[in-house]
């Protein structure tokens, strides 16, 4: 294989279910070493995306390549050189730590040393050395990611796949996992991860936007947060219910977000729309308590992004 | 191409899943026993003592002979003495009396008459077995009674020849010397027990799809034929665990006695799961949910299966079609196998051509599934 050959590729890749196109015309490529973060809401066909890309569904339409094999043509040899840890907790809860590890080393056909050594690299890696005749399913939500995780690093994978790894994890285990992620990313192999957090996509080296099956932004994470047209301004109001309707009907307010107690307006110029609020607010006898320029952080370039696509679908604001 | 070591520790791990939930693995090796010990009880009960009732309108010394001699049977019981046909007719009504014996008046001067005299018999048909037991053995007795008066009466004439029959009709059932229905039936519910297990099967592939597991696995290296076959193993094994309970049951509660191998027996039995697991296995590539699989396996092993085992119907009776889709299913064959081997001592020559089936039938499915079975979606 070509070394600037992507790893994964993919080319109007289309998957649907019934009368949903869960997957739409995907146009992806990955190159070695990567950490590529496919982020969107709940129903955006992240997993489709995932189950097409590990060759156990097959496409509609449209190919994808792993590592230069045909998902549909050459499954068998993708899944010798990947590893898939799946959104919902896919391990043996009946059987201990170390009863994973080695039924999934059985499995990659590891023997000899090599297995020993590398059973005993995960449990250290993954910190599960003191629960190995833990059943997994008496382990800790956060643990259980780990073991699953260490069950598909044991083959040394090329590319691994993750799907929604840390929904349902608590923030310091979160951290832990991306450490070990990291580390994972450091020794080369190509990671591929699905995720709802924004700030974890601020983490990988490039994202894709997904919503309704279609792949609507792919790039490096800073050029995704300068994709939003307009400046941004975070304001504090006293009475949150009332200001809302009254700035977004504003001229040259491109769009209003609420986050927590403030309110993240977009303006094609801020410094004109900024007095424009004071003398509205001070009309409806509002107070404002702060109002600042801010930087678009991932959340709000993401959901501009999702209602500037829903607008051009003609969906209507949701 | 094979990589035992993988087969092995699927099996190893289908093992694990199996015994570690104690609760299920006891019922899957008692559960052949329970069935056998409910449905034992209704199959081995011999129909004795049925109750009947006599209408005695002669009120003769003939009449109250006939009547006396239908006491000394324990296949009936003499159990009312209606006085007209409305009580007749109360007490098959209410099921007091299975069948009711009317003497007419003039029964016995019709007798010494030498001409026929008539006896009626009114019978309550709605159970049909009962019905035919008390039919035949109020038959048996009026035969009997009317050659001892015809004798007699041949001897008052003078007649002195030999008043025996010309034939003298020995019938000797082998096997089963005394004709005990339980002797016959409950070999045969061994056979049709021992398919329970087989609904655990259906299972394997079920439960790994709800859990989840199953889509991790797809998305490995491991190679169809492996999983199938490291599935299968030890659900047979454990089945296989389930047969020296069954067949201590049969010997010790209800008294039939073994007369073959055992190992024979077991060998055959570890074939008769097989073909019955293959099939439950080839049924969860295609059901999808836990609930489902049993129920459809249910419904081949305990229902088809059962109705077609000849266990209740002669396989004999059957419409080609109909016999057709009992050879389709193993208990057919094993139901003839246990009760050759428990009640005559068969040999593995005697049941070979059932062996043979039961194997065929458990590689078909086997095949089938590995081949019907695909790491996708």
């Amino acid at each position: 294989m070509n070394p600037d050959q992507p790893i994964i590729e993919t080319e109007n890749l289309t998957r649907s279910f019934k009368n949903v196109v869960a997957v739409d015309k995907l146009n992806l490529q990955i190159s070695k070493g990567e950490i590529f973060g496919l982020v969107g809401p709940d129903g955006a066909g992240k997993s489709t995306t995932i189950r097409l890309l590990v060759a156990i569904l097959d496409p509609d339409s449209g190919w994808a390549r792993v590592g230069g094999y045909d998902t549909v043509r050459e499954p068998e040899p993708i899944k010798r050189r990947i590893g898939y840890m799946a959104q919902q907790f896919n391990l043996y809860g009946d059987l201990s730590v170390w009863e994973n590890l080695n039924f999934f080393a059985d499995v990659f056909e590891m023997t000899g040393q090599e297995r020993q050594d590398r059973i005993q690299r995960l449990l250290d890696f993954a910190r599960l050395n003191e629960f190995r005749d833990r059943r997994a399913a008496h382990l800790s939500g956060g643990m259980q990611k780990k073991l699953a995780l260490a069950c598909t690093l044991i083959h040394t994978p090329d590319i691994i796949y993750l799907d929604e790894p840390t929904t349902g994890v608590d923030p310091v285990s979160r951290r832990e996992f991306w450490d070990i992620l990291t580390e994972l990313h450091l020794d080369g192999i190509t990671l591929f991860i699905s995720t709802p957090y924004m700030d974890e996509a601020e983490r990988c080296s490039r994202v894709g936007l997904m919503n309704k099956g279609k792949l609507i932004v792919c790039d490096r994470p800073e050029k995704v947060k300068k994709m939003v047209s307009g400046e941004l301004i975070a304001l504090w109001p006293s009475d949150m219910r009332r200001a809302l309707p009254l700035i977004a009907g504003l001229e040259g307010v491109l769009e209003v977000q609420t986050y927590g107690d403030q309110l993240r307006i977009f303006a094609a110029d801020a410094a004109a729309v900024k007095p424009l609020i004071r003398d509205i607010l001070s009309a409806a006898l509002i107070d404002i308590l702060d109002m600042r320029l801010t930087q678009p952080r991932m959340e709000e370039a993401f959901i501009s992004l999702i209602q500037r696509q829903r607008v051009e679908t003609g969906e209507g604001q949701a | 191409m094979i990589n035992w070591r993988r087969v092995l520790s699927i099996m190893r791990k289908e093992w694990w899943h199996i015994t570690r939930d104690k609760m299920s693995f006891i019922l899957l090796l008692i559960s052949p026993v329970l069935v056998l010990i409910t449905m034992g009880y209704a199959f081995s009960v011999d129909i004795t003592n049925v109750g009947i009732g006599v209408l005695d309108q002669d009120l003769s010394l003939t009449s109250r002979q006939y009547v006396n001699q239908l006491r000394s049977t324990d296949a009936l019981r003499l159990e009312s003495f209606p006085e007209n046909l409305e009580d007749v007719d109360r007490l098959l009504m209410r099921g007091d009396v299975k069948a009711v014996i009317i003497i007419p008046k003039g029964f016995a001067r019709d007798l010494l008459a030498g001409d026929t005299a008539a006896v009626q018999v009114i019978v309550d048909g709605t159970d049909p077995n009962t019905a035919g037991h008390a039919i035949q053995h109020v038959g048996a007795h009026t035969e009997n009674f009317a050659t001892t008066q015809m004798k007699a009466q041949l001897r008052q004439t003078g007649y002195t020849a030999s008043l025996e029959a010309p034939i003298d009709l020995r019938i000797r059932p082998w096997y089963n010397p005394s004709l005990r229905y339980t002797v016959s039936m409950i070999p045969a519910l061994v056979g049709v027990v021992l398919a329970v297990p087989a609904m655990a099967a259906s299972l394997a592939l079920s439960r790994e799809r709800e859990w989840g597991t199953l889509e991790g696995l797809i998305a490995t290296p491991i190679r169809r034929f492996e999983l199938i076959l490291g599935k299968l193993v030890p659900y047979v094994l454990a089945g296989l665990l389930s047969v020296p309970l069954c067949l201590l049951t049969a010997v010790y509660l209800y008294n039939v006695a073994f007369k073959g191998s055992v190992m024979l027996y077991l060998l055959l039995s570890l074939v008769f799961l097989f073909a019955t697991m293959s099939i439950s296995m080839f049924l969860s590539v295609f059901i999808k949910s836990q609930q489902a699989a049993i129920m459809a396996s249910m419904m081949i092993f305990l229902f088809a299966g059962f109705f077609l085992s000849g266990l209740l119907m002669p396989f004999a009776l059957m419409g080609p079609l109909l016999k057709l889709e009992a050879l389709m299913m193993p208990t057919t064959h094993f139901v003839i196998i246990s009760r050759s081997i428990f009640i005559k001592g068969a040999g593995f020559a005697e049941v070979r051509g059932f062996a043979f089936a039961l194997l065929g039938i458990g590689i078909l499915f086997f095949v089938l599934t590995s081949l019907m079975f695909k790491k996708k979606l």
